[in-house]
């Protein structure tokens, strides 16, 4: 095969992973790499390393389960585990991902608001925009609508080199690990971890690359199209990461969230700089705003065996655009109640999505094993061992917060 | 059977979810493990019940005839009590092979999907119907849709609100490799049976693997004919998913309006081995078709309507997966 023909068949096949990958760099993760780069600078960058890994690891899992099978990940759970653990699993999909896309449209309304916009002009725009898209689109014209809306990420890359970093001390910071003995540094690595290896994102990942009807014949390709995603995803978090270092850990600033980050740069690396951010926030809140509910309506639909595909009209299927619909509106009402408590409800969130990783993991760990549902494309001994090694250090990371936040 | 509301299904109608996880007991009363599978032979329009699989904790460790337990009490209601074996002597144990070549209705069937040929969709099974006589008792169909999930949920008062569908057994495509392939093995099954549109609205409902599977069972024209009515993007996926000689062999049968447009859409070496197995004359016609056309560009995204898929502009509207072809075959 010439490299050419390669290359449009990579091309063909790429999306799932670029997608799943770099809407986990949503504003709750900027979030936590402007934390992770203004608290501990460069020390803790090793942790978005091994999170970069562990995405990858997971999510050709993730997209592997769906080629194989075609089915999702609600689905091939209710059917391998049954209907009692596969609905607990989807409720607790269903109330987190809420809580997601309630914190994407804040991060909608806090980025327009660095440029003077009211939220109740930008959310409602925000949600107009991406029910049209997904309502009247095509699963080509969403996907590729989509992925130039990724582009939006490349802003980081700039504002991190606008701020000037210290270029050694940050290899340094990724490649030797060394952990601040402090509870709060402890909450960033998890969070880091958390933040990166979403819940929503694996059950999109499996869900997507179902719909596009990818085949075995396409696994190595899908596999180049994972690895590009995470990595594109870790050298996002990366740039935040030391945009926030060379800055704000210089001057001892600390920050509540993303756009209060974009606000803290522009005296120290520029207008320019603090703009950009603030431009990457908006396009990667639209992003993650646009992939949650349609990872949810995948969900709902696959467990309720009415699996729907993307190309599919509302009128064939009124319960994924339904689910799409009220997951998008329901969201983007409570970010417009006036005094609605968000933070509690972004805690909340948090919080099930990590309890919610655990037991989604475990679930792909047993069916990735599975002679009769995987066939010869089941996991093997390494990649068993490597699966269960992230297991094990998301339930440590997870039992430490826990540990945490009870003491 | 056909389809009918559960509401108004036979009362000698048996649901597998009933019977799975109950307790069965020796002549003794020792209780010797749970239900845990129910495996049934693929003959005739209605798979007959074979055995049952006990065990614990997912662990299927003995087996007995389906006919050889009976409700422990008969005045409890269904499901409630424990199911009592009628002799001593029927527990065999489990051998590796004794489910081999007979559906397993716990994990072939149940929440799995299957495709509804009647309704024309996907849907995912909620639920089994066994009718028990007295001589056999066989599998006459399944339960789809939401109420069944919500009564297993424990949501019985919902789950009455909503009129669940019963779909016969005949209706059904099952999806699970396992069973598709004891299905598809069957002369009589329904797939071999479907028209080219409803056989390609399968296809496109099914992942691609199972989709190849069909595709080889039926008759390389009735696959033919198919693959030209799909949609050209699910079309183009197919012929690449298949091995090249099973592809020539059904574009050989395909008119070449239908299979220029899928094959111009593979990527160059796969068209290539394609049509080097494909009649000559047939090649020539296609290679001449596609040459004749500026925009080859081997690549399985560039798909655009053509033919009578022509004024069919990608993203101004959904397309529907199939479109029927009217007179096309019998201009042919």
């Amino acid at each position: 095969m010439s490299r050419r023909t390669r290359f449009a068949v990579l091309a063909a096949v790429a999306g799932p992973g670029l997608l799943a990958g770099l809407s986990d760099d949503d504003p709750a993760g900027i979030t936590t790499y402007s934390s992770l780069g203004a608290e501990y600078g460069y020390r803790l960058l090793w942790v978005l390393l091994l999170s970069t890994i562990a995405l990858a690891l997971f999510h050709d899992l993730g997209a592997r389960m769906g080629i194989v099978t075609g089915q999702g990940l609600a689905g091939l759970i209710r059917e391998t585990y049954g209907v009692r653990r596969g609905g607990a699993a989807l409720g607790l999909l269903v109330v987190a991902n809420t809580g997601t896309t309630c914190a994407e449209f804040a991060g909608i309304a806090a980025g327009f608001e660095l440029f003077g916009i009211t939220r109740y002009v930008s959310v409602p725009l925000a949600l107009i925009g991406v029910s049209y898209l997904v309502l009247r689109g095509t699963f080509h014209r969403v996907e590729r609508v989509l992925l130039a809306v990724s582009a939006v990420f490349v802003t980081y890359i700039l504002s991190g080199i606008l701020a000037h970093p210290d270029w050694s001390a940050a290899l340094r910071g990724t490649v030797v690990p060394s952990l601040p003995t402090s509870r709060q540094a402890v909450l960033l690595v998890t969070a880091t971890v958390g933040t990166t290896l979403a819940p929503w994102g694996l059950s999109f990942i499996q869900s997507y690359a179902a719909d596009k009807h990818l085949t075995v014949k396409d696994l190595r390709y899908e596999r180049v199209d994972v690895v590009v995603g995470s990595v594109l995803t870790g050298v996002i978090g990366f740039f935040v990461v030391i945009a926030c270092a060379a800055t704000l850990h210089k001057d001892g600033i600390t920050i509540r969230d993303a756009s209060d980050a974009a606000l803290a740069l522009k005296p120290l690396a520029g207008s320019m700089a603090s703009s950009l951010f603030a431009v990457g926030l908006i396009g990667a809140a639209v992003l993650a705003a646009s992939i949650l509910p349609l990872s949810t309506a995948y969900s709902v639909g696959e467990f309720a065996g009415r699996e729907t595909a993307l190309n599919d009209g509302p009128r064939e299927a009124p319960l994924f655009y339904g689910t799409y619909a009220t997951i998008a509106l329901v969201s983007a009402g409570i970010v417009l109640i006036p005094g609605a408590p968000l933070i509690p409800i972004l805690i909340l969130t948090q919080v099930l999505n990590a309890v919610l990783l655990v037991p989604l993991l475990g679930f792909m760990y047993g069916i990735s094993r599975n002679n009769d549902v995987m066939g010869q494309h089941a996991a093997g001994r390494v990649a068993r061992g490597a699966y269960l090694v992230g297991i094990a250090a998301i339930v440590v990371c997870i039992a430490a917060l826990a540990v945490l936040s009870l003491t | 059977m056909s389809r009918r509301s559960a509401r108004e299904s036979d009362v000698e109608l048996l649901g597998l979810s009933l019977l799975l996880g109950r307790h069965v007991r020796s002549l003794d009363g020792h209780r010797v493990g749970r239900v845990l599978e129910v495996t049934a032979i693929m003959a005739g329009p209605h798979p007959r019940l074979d055995r049952v699989g006990i065990g614990t904790h997912r662990v299927v460790s003995t087996v007995c005839g389906f006919g050889d337990l009976v409700d422990g009490d008969p005045s409890s209601a269904l499901g409630d009590g424990d199911l009592v074996l009628r002799a001593s002597d029927a527990l065999a144990q489990v051998t590796p092979d004794w489910a081999e070549g007979t559906l397993r209705l716990n994990r072939d069937v149940l929440d799995c999907q299957v495709i509804d040929l009647a309704g024309k969709r996907v849907a995912r099974v909620c639920e089994v119907f066994i009718e028990r006589a007295e001589r056999a008792s066989f599998v006459v169909g399944v339960e789809v849709g939401a109420a069944g999930v919500l009564r297993r949920l424990g949501l019985r008062r919902i789950a009455a609100l909503i009129a669940s569908e019963v779909v016969d057994w005949d209706e059904l495509s099952l999806t699970k490799r396992q069973a598709r392939t004891l299905q598809l093995a069957d002369a009589a099954s329904a797939v071999q049976r479907l028209e080219p549109a409803q056989l390609a609205t399968v296809l496109a409902h099914v992942p691609v693997e199972h989709a190849i599977e069909i595709l080889h069972t039926v008759v390389p024209a009735a696959a033919a004919d198919a693959l030209s009515v799909a949609h050209p993007s699910l079309g183009t996926r197919l012929l690449h998913a298949l091995p090249h000689r099973s592809a020539a062999s059904f574009v050989d049968h395909m008119h070449v309006d239908d299979a220029a447009p899928l094959l111009r859409n593979l990527p160059a070496h796969d068209r290539d081995a394609v049509l080097d197995s494909v009649r000559a004359a047939h090649a020539k016609t296609l290679r001449d078709l596609m040459d004749n056309d500026d925009s080859t560009h081997g690549s399985l995204e560039q798909v655009t309507g053509r033919g009578r898929f022509a004024g069919v502009k990608r993203g101004h509207a959904k397309i529907p997966h199939i479109r029927a072809r009217a007179t096309r075959s019998k201009v042919r």
